[in-house]
């Protein structure tokens, strides 16, 4: 009996490094509006509520980890569009930058309406990371009726606040545009404005190296973010991300590079 | 000369700080490591072979996933029995995920049927900072006359699902048979994707 024990308790801390646990995520689907017009266009969001301490990924997650990945199942006539991702935060560790989540994100998905009501399922598979990484999956559903749209009495305001937490687009009069130097690549915009600080975030892999430094030059009215070029043979033609300024507002960047 | 020193310090010193980390092209830095028999390797051991790092996690998902699926064990098998050295690198320090001890590393080993040249134990994570490595799993691919060839990702998938495994582009068999040709390596360099080295 004791040597049985043994064995087992040998066996329990010989794989504890592959039986890492977390808290589970609370996965929820969050309507803008229930009821929906049919033929129209509403948002539906998929709550991540993320155990403390740890954190999930962007849609570019940087030097390590993986970005959630949902499969819909739907009404028949509905379809559900790409996701719109929220500014992540920059998480720095010994081995290298990433860009991701902490506490909750809501992903939304703007979402084409059927002639029907019906049952919405999101199945999700995603990576929750703290010192270590565990793949997690779960599915969340909502139901949703057809007529004349009316905000979701709960889901509104939440939804009113993750889409504040998208990245907006520049105004056309800041020109952004971008560049090619050897081992770089330079973000120049015309703000009106002195820049003091600036955060951007590649939208894919491959593109910049994410712990470099990003130096800023500005003047009172324009400015210019200088990116190092990731070390790979990838070709870059167009710069998408996330360009933050002073800490406070998020842009959403898709240029070519010229 | 004191004017000369302040200002050519800080230019040597980026220098230094600036090599710290393995370009394609370039010569692959040396090192002194201990491998999980106690053995001691230099790079400069092997001179004329081809040499391939890979560092791992034995908890991390993206690792398991090559473990799990036999992948990285076919790699290892496969090269190995062409002459290619297979240095497999543990950088986790004491206390964080991945780390093991020389006696748990061998059996772990085994029990996986892997096969490499040996493993290298780098608690102190100073073999992964000299050669940069980001990621478990990441590849480094030396040749014979010791210009690192490849750095990057194990494939071309940056998921955890081993069902990922079989359709992609495996970086590493493309470039050992290309070098192994005597061909230039064409896809040098990768970002590669893993779970982030458990450095201290």
């Amino acid at each position: 009996m004791r040597h049985c024990l043994l064995t087992l308790l040998f066996w329990i801390v010989a794989n504890s490094s592959i039986l890492a646990q977390a808290p589970d995520t609370k996965v929820s689907l969050v309507p803008e509006e229930n009821p929906v017009k049919p033929g129209s266009e509403t948002l539906v969001g998929i709550r991540f509520q993320i155990p403390p301490g740890w954190h999930m990924y962007w849609v570019n997650p940087g030097d390590a980890g993986e970005p959630p990945k949902v499969q819909w199942v739907l009404p028949a006539g509905w379809s559900a569009g790409d996701l719109e991702w929220p500014t992540p935060t920059r998480m720095v560790n010994p081995a290298g930058v990433d860009y991701g989540y902490e506490n909750e994100v809501m992903l939304l998905t703007p979402t084409k309406v059927g002639q029907s009501g019906g049952d919405l399922t999101a199945n999700l598979r995603w990576l929750v990371c703290k010192e270590v990484c565990v793949p997690q999956k779960g599915s969340a559903k909502t139901s949703l009726r057809v007529g004349t749209s009316a905000p979701d009495p709960a889901g509104a305001q939440i939804i009113g606040a993750a889409k504040a937490k998208l990245p907006k687009t520049p105004p056309i009069q800041w020109k952004v545009n971008a560049f090619q130097n050897p081992g770089q690549l330079i973000l120049n915009l015309r703000p009106g404005t002195k820049v003091q600080q600036a955060t951007f975030f590649p939208a894919e892999r491959e593109i910049i190296e994410n712990t470099a430094t990003q130096k800023l030059s500005s003047t009172s009215y324009a400015a210019q973010l200088a990116l190092k070029r990731a070390d790979t043979t990838k070709k870059v033609l167009r710069l998408k991300g996330v360009l933050v300024i002073n800490g406070a507002t998020a842009y959403a960047v898709d240029v070519p590079v010229k | 000369m004191k004017r000369m020193v302040q200002v050519l310090l800080p230019v040597v010193l980026t220098a230094i700080l600036a090599v710290a980390a393995a370009n394609p092209g370039e010569q692959a830095p040396n090192f002194t490591a201990t491998d999980s028999n106690g053995q001691i390797h230099h790079l400069s051991d092997y001179e004329g072979k081809f040499v391939v790092l890979e560092w791992t996690n034995s908890g991390c998902p993206f690792t398991i996933k090559h473990y799990a699926s036999g992948n990285m064990q076919k790699l290892q098998k496969e090269w190995t029995g062409k002459g290619v050295v297979w240095l497999t690198v543990l950088s986790s320090a004491p206390g964080k995920q991945g780390y093991k001890k020389a006696t748990e590393e061998n059996a772990y080993v085994k029990e996986k049927g892997a096969s490499p040249t040996a493993v290298l134990m780098d608690p102190s994570g100073q073999l992964g900072h000299l050669y940069g490595a980001k990621t478990t799993p990441h590849i480094f691919i030396v040749d014979p006359s010791g210009k690192l060839v490849y750095n990057g990702a194990i494939d071309d998938k940056p998921t955890t699902d081993a069902q990922d495994v079989s359709g992609a582009r495996n970086y590493v068999d493309i470039a050992l048979t290309e070098a192994l040709g005597g061909r230039p390596v064409t896809t040098a360099s990768t970002q590669p994707y893993g779970c982030s080295v458990k450095y201290q």
